[in-house]
């Protein structure tokens, strides 16, 4: 076991594969953040941890924390902030042209949860979180070249995402491996549209303002390498979109981010 | 933990109840809203613009036959142009006035009255008599240019058409700098133009080109005919399929439609895509009354032609002919059966040995022919918003 743990050849493949995935859809509309796999093992325990993202064409910060306050409770909190820049092809004024695309959203969320170590040496844990965040999204279209100097066309809107998560973690020695699968619901709230992008982009988000509020299932998993307190993580969290209305959407299939944390108490412990 | 069991739980469902009942609520708009603000003082343009777009039925677009495209700002500033009577010398007529859309863009007078009461020349052309205007005078079989305009074809483009009609005294009768006077002297155009053009400068040109956008737009496909025809025809129209009875025709209207295919159809079109002929001699008068394309061209096979119209929405476009001379359809219909003249450019569909051949349909013939005429009418068009007059 610590041998595969130690072999790049073993990670090599996670990474690889999360990378072309994270490639592989437009992201304009929506992107998942890193779904944060709890590691905890008793009260008082927390991470503060910050790391790179990339999902569809985002990429961005994030930051996450998790505390445990009682034993078996937990709280949580994520936030991101990703850009891209894409092409799109469109349509203004009946005439096809590739518009780029500028996005810039930022994600805000905090859960309550439970959590229950299990196994011969309580190195596995199970836990259930639940959540709500808000987040705001801008689209910045740039106009056709004839005529020249046309300010971009704007999109922008805010959103707020409900969450449930079951997940499982498991510490080996230096090493920390997550798995869960959250259930998503993200409600589109109120947005400014600036329908000049062209009637394929505004039919679009028309479509994805009556997909309103849509479920998505995310699974997510993650690696982690403690050297104590730090721990350095390589997560992916993929979307499974659901119906076909949903695919029409450019939604983002996976998110990656690698990050870096600190264990809040074995800070503590060091500094004792 | 026993509590925490019961609490997590019951907190998610509390979460999923709410995440349930939120709805987006999404506010699109295209005009700037300052912009907005002011055009909707003058004008009913909608926050969300029209779609222009055009889809031709399966038994035009199997032709070949495809819509070009619109340009939607350049449409939305030329219908407000369509409409506006300040781009007449005497502020009160517009393009609308002698192509009115209850009329398939035509005029009911036999010709239409011009600025300070004058008369025009010939009957107003309808607009609607076209499956697409884009598609009928943009790129096609026809070549580049397109079908010309006018009676006697003497406008190769719909710019210099509209060039034509509001610089001619019998008409708008406005010089080019009094077109762009007009426009400048309404603050309605500022953003109409700005978004059309990237810029607020007028010129005569550039109110061409947009109602020329405009009259690009207009599409009527959706008669009775059109229907039967997109069912029953659908792509097999290189099959004679057209010769089919109608499944939701009448009896009177698919034998309607069978005299019109032995007789009209070989000039005007059988599935009214494109007209066959550019031009000809119906046979109105045995001599030259109006030298129509041949005043143009000055060829001496070409005078007293005309340009050959299609037929879509013709029972609303009364009177008929170049001048105007039939009020109505069966007027039209007994033409063709007993009156056509011979004259020495007649058309050959409407010769024979004799000279000038006539149909000599019978009475239910007659009947038939326009029962099926009134299957081109297209309702929708004539009711179709985004053709309507904006102001308010």
């Amino acid at each position: 076991m610590q041998n595969k743990f130690h072999s790049a050849a073993y990670w090599l493949p996670f990474l690889a594969i999360s990378l072309w995935c994270s490639s592989c859809a437009p992201s304009r509309f929506y992107t998942p953040n890193t779904m944060q796999v709890p590691v905890l093992t008793g009260a008082r325990e927390g991470t503060v941890s910050g790391g790179i993202s990339k999902g569809g064409d985002h990429t961005g910060l994030e930051a996450q924390a998790i505390y445990s306050p009682l034993p078996h409770l937990g709280l949580m909190a994520n936030y991101f902030n990703v850009t891209s820049k894409t092409s799109v092809l469109t349509e203004f004024s009946s005439s096809f042209f590739e518009s780029t695309c500028t996005s810039k959203a930022s994600f805000a969320e905090a859960g309550l949860g439970g959590y229950y170590p299990v196994g011969p040496s309580k190195e596995y844990l199970l836990s259930f979180f639940a959540g709500m965040g808000v987040g705001k999204m801008k689209n910045s279209y740039s106009a056709p070249p004839d005529p020249p100097n046309t300010e971009p066309y704007v999109s922008d809107w805010r959103y707020q995402r409900w969450f449930v998560q079951p997940s499982l973690s498991l510490k080996y020695r230096r090493f920390q491996v997550g798995t869960g699968l959250r259930l998503v619901w993200v409600s589109f709230l109120d947005g400014n549209i600036n329908s000049r992008m062209g009637l394929f982009e505004t039919e679009r988000i028309q479509l994805l303002e009556s997909s309103s509020p849509m479920f998505l299932t995310e699974m997510a998993w993650s690696l982690g390498w403690r050297l104590n307190p730090f721990v350095i993580g390589l997560n992916s969290t993929s979307v499974v979109r659901g119906n076909n209305t949903l695919r029409d959407l450019d939604l983002a299939t996976n998110y990656v981010s690698v990050s870096l944390g600190v264990n809040l108490h074995e800070l503590k412990k060091g500094k004792k | 933990m026993k509590k925490l069991r019961i609490a997590l739980p019951l907190f998610g469902l509390v979460l999923l109840a709410a995440a349930c009942n939120k709805k987006a609520d999404f506010n699109y708009y295209y005009y700037e809203p300052e912009d907005y603000a002011l055009l909707t003082q003058y004008l009913d343009l909608p926050e969300t613009p029209h779609d222009y777009r055009a889809e031709l039925p399966k038994h035009i677009s199997s032709l070949g036959l495809t819509t070009r495209q619109v340009d939607q700002d350049k449409a939305i500033l030329g219908r407000v142009l369509f409409y506006d009577t300040k781009l007449s010398k005497d502020g009160t007529i517009s393009c609308a006035s002698c192509h009115k859309q209850e009329l398939a863009f035509a005029d009911n007078a036999k010709v239409s009255q011009g600025v300070f009461g004058r008369a025009g020349d010939r009957n107003s052309i309808a607009l609607g008599s076209v499956l697409n205007f884009s598609a009928y005078y943009g790129t096609d079989v026809f070549g580049a240019s397109g079908i010309p305009f006018f009676w006697d074809n003497r406008a190769g483009t719909a710019t210099a058409q509209n060039i034509a009609s509001m610089t001619n005294p019998k008409e708008m009768d406005m010089s080019h700098s009094d077109i762009v006077a007009a426009v400048q002297a309404q603050p309605y155009y500022e953003p109409l133009f700005r978004m059309a053009f990237n810029s607020g400068q007028v010129t005569s040109e550039r109110v061409s080109e947009a109602i020329a956008e405009f009259v690009n737009a207009l599409g009527s496909y959706k008669s009775k005919f059109d229907k039967e025809a997109e069912k029953e025809i659908g792509y097999q129209v290189y099959y004679n399929s057209e010769y089919k009875d109608f499944a939701n025709f009448t009896t009177q209207e698919n034998r309607g439609k069978k005299i019109y295919l032995d007789n009209c159809s070989s000039c005007h079109s059988p599935t009214q895509s494109r007209p066959a002929k550019l031009q000809a001699n119906n046979g109105l008068d045995a001599s030259t009354t109006d030298e129509g394309v041949g005043g143009v061209t000055k060829f001496s096979l070409d005078m007293g032609t005309f340009k050959v119209p299609l037929l879509r929405n013709i029972a609303l476009t009364a009177p008929y002919m170049h001048d105007g001379r039939f009020q109505t359809l069966e007027e039209v219909v007994e033409h063709y059966s007993t009156g056509v003249k011979n004259h020495p450019n007649l058309s050959e569909e409407l010769r024979d040995f004799n000279g000038a051949k006539q149909l000599n349909l019978s009475a239910d013939d007659k009947q038939a022919l326009v029962a099926f005429l009134n299957t081109l009418t297209d309702q929708e068009m004539q009711a179709d918003v985004r053709f309507s007059n904006p102001f308010k």
